[in-house]
């Protein structure tokens, strides 16, 4: 059991620096085609439909904001943003013993730097996770702000 | 601080072109903060948010922190959000309901009309000190008014009515209202709000410029080119049709109508063409079902003519721009001369099906979230032009494409295709209302 949380909580932090070392790419094939990729607009928010959110798309709008963060003519990112994720307080419990699923609390702050400016992110992560062919795929993630409700500047970067 | 005089203010602005200070100079922004956010009317707030006695929103209007509130008769009362006591702000929350406003420091409480209720230790103040005394009572608006639901205020008086100063912009909010099968529409509670670091008129010239989206939107046509045609099934492809809205041709950007108004308010004709965006669309159960509801209040003909109204961005000037086809409302506050923040809304048509509801909130999410692909990139080059113009150099912006080819309208006011001009009304209302009275 402590071999698998120790799996889990890797993998916590590998989807982290796989955005930290800009492989977009890579980080994406870790989405299942279902998952979801959550940035809550209000404190506690329960609905990603009825209520507006700062992100909330599934895998193929991930994709796209991908793509774009490959092309030199997103001017928002250019030149381009680097983030450093610290993951902290990674806790993980099996919510399903027939899926293997897995639901992964973190905190999680991502510095991001662009030119001469410094930008802070922090929140409270929720990932769940299901163990397939033994690694894990994100069926879903859920990145908490603990400024949800701030007025903030553009953020055009995956968390 | 500098003073401009009439002369100077006039000597800045050309037919065809605007001088960089009116976006950088610091005396020439709290002079707009005075003349224009102190003069003008302003959109405070939408009364679904303030339905019942004592409900509130906070917002900012001009230089004020403000609380639109109704009270027990009804009425619809703009407060400056400072106590006569000692200054403070006495109100930290979004909205709410209140019976009074009770100030934090020494306990002045308000009526929900800004009168002074009570002071605590009365007896300590002299035997002249008056509840009555307006003195001791909240700032408020000199004037407030609604036009089927949207609340406008004006901070000092004046002569120009509401529909004066509207004019043919009331067709905008008509045809939002005019969408909702129960004719009547309600602001979502959760807007989203961006502040980005530059002059808040760059976003009313960008809101309507068809020039742009070619260059500032190229990344996010290309990378939703890329994705498959189906499109996300989490919302049936909207999302990746708003991005290829920005697709078009230059011949097809060159083809919309743009018309400028007195006052400074414009609208441009639409560009949603593909999918749950485009105004014609077909095979949509929902959409079905929501044009039916339509046709059921107002028969098939003022049904058709309602939805077909394919217009986009409508500035009503200075602060608020309406989308009357996605239900969708932007709010922009002047922070300083390089700060500026846009608060965005949408509406739930009443009487439509609730899928029809979070459409708008997708659009809403897509366009004004800090992490829109589309809108990221306009703050983006908003702050260059902001930085660039703060430095020395040339002094003049040029804004000249299609002047001469403008063609007047019946009623005052430019209209043409391939054409800056509705930056040129915005900034003709800009110089009558800094001038006005000098």
């Amino acid at each position: 059991m402590s071999e698998l949380l120790d799996d889990l909580r890797g993998f916590i932090h590998r989807e982290a620096r796989l955005l930290d070392q800009r492989r977009f790419a890579d980080w994406l094939a870790l989405y299942s085609d279902e998952a979801t990729y959550w940035i809550p607009r209000q404190r506690g928010q329960r609905d990603a439909v009825g209520v507006p959110s700062i992100v909330y798309e599934d895998r193929s709008l991930l994709a796209i904001r991908v793509a774009r963060l490959a092309d030199p003519a997103m001017h928002a990112a250019a030149p381009a943003i680097h983030t450093v994720h610290v993951v902290g307080g990674v806790d993980p419990e099996p919510v399903d013993s027939a899926t293997q699923d897995y639901r992964v609390i973190s905190s999680q702050l991502v510095v991001a730097s662009r030119e001469a400016e410094t930008r802070l992110y922090a929140g409270q992560c929720e990932h769940l996770l299901r163990r397939q062919s033994g690694t894990f795929t994100i069926l879903r993630k859920r990145f908490d702000l603990v400024d949800c409700d701030a007025v903030r500047s553009p953020m055009p970067i995956l968390l | 601080m500098t003073e401009w005089s009439a002369d100077e203010l006039q000597a800045l602005l050309g037919p065809d072109r605007v001088h960089r200070f009116l976006y950088t100079d610091r005396d020439i922004y709290e002079l707009e903060l005075d003349r224009i956010f102190g003069r003008a009317w302003l959109y405070a707030a939408h009364e679904s948010a303030i339905k019942a006695p004592g409900d509130f929103v906070r917002t900012k209007l001009g230089r004020w922190d403000a609380i639109v509130v109704r009270d027990d008769g009804g009425a619809i009362h703009v407060l400056h959000n400072r106590c006569a006591h000692r200054g403070a702000r006495f109100c930290t929350a979004p909205g709410g309901n209140a019976r009074f406003f009770t100030c934090p420091y020494h306990g002045w409480s308000y009526r929900r009309d800004g009168w002074l209720e009570g002071v605590p230790h009365r007896r300590s103040y002299p035997d002249n000190f008056s509840l009555d005394d307006p003195a001791h009572h909240l700032a408020k608006a000199a004037e407030v008014e609604s036009y089927r639901g949207f609340v406008f205020t004006k901070l000092a008086p004046s002569a120009l009515s509401l529909r004066q100063h509207l004019g043919a912009m009331t067709d905008a909010i008509d045809n939002l209202v005019d969408r909702a099968p129960d004719g009547e529409i309600e602001i979502c509670d959760t807007p989203l709000s961006v502040e980005y670091r530059a002059n808040w008129k760059m976003h009313h010239e960008n809101a309507s410029d068809v020039f742009h989206p070619s260059f500032v939107h190229a990344s996010s046509v290309v990378a939703a080119e890329q994705a498959p045609p189906a499109g996300s099934p989490l919302d049936r492809g909207q999302t990746r049709e708003q991005l290829l809205g920005n697709a078009y041709t230059r011949r097809e950007w060159e083809s919309i109508e743009l018309v400028g108004l007195p006052g400074g308010h414009s609208y441009m004709g639409g560009f949603y063409r593909g999918g749950l965006l485009s105004p014609n669309v077909t095979g949509d159960p929902i959409r079905e079902r929501y044009r039916d509801a339509l046709v059921a209040r107002h028969g098939t003909d003022k049904a058709a003519q309602i939805l077909g109204v394919d217009r986009f961005n409508n500035l009503v000037f200075p602060n608020v721009t309406l989308n009357a086809q996605y239900h969708q409302l932007r709010v922009v506050h002047p922070i300083a001369v390089d700060r500026t923040v846009v608060t965005a809304y949408c509406f739930r048509l009443k009487g439509a099906p609730e899928e029809i509801y979070r459409r708008a909130v997708r659009y809403l999410t897509n366009l004004s979230s800090p992490a829109s692909m589309i809108s990221s990139d306009d703050f983006e080059v908003f702050e260059r032009c902001q930085a660039g113009l703060t430095e020395a150099g040339a002094q003049w912006i040029d804004l000249a494409r299609g002047y001469g080819k403008d063609r007047a309208i019946a009623g005052g006011g430019t209209a043409g295709e391939a054409s800056e001009l509705p930056i040129r009304a915005q900034f003709t209302a800009w110089l009558d209302y800094m001038t006005a009275g000098t």
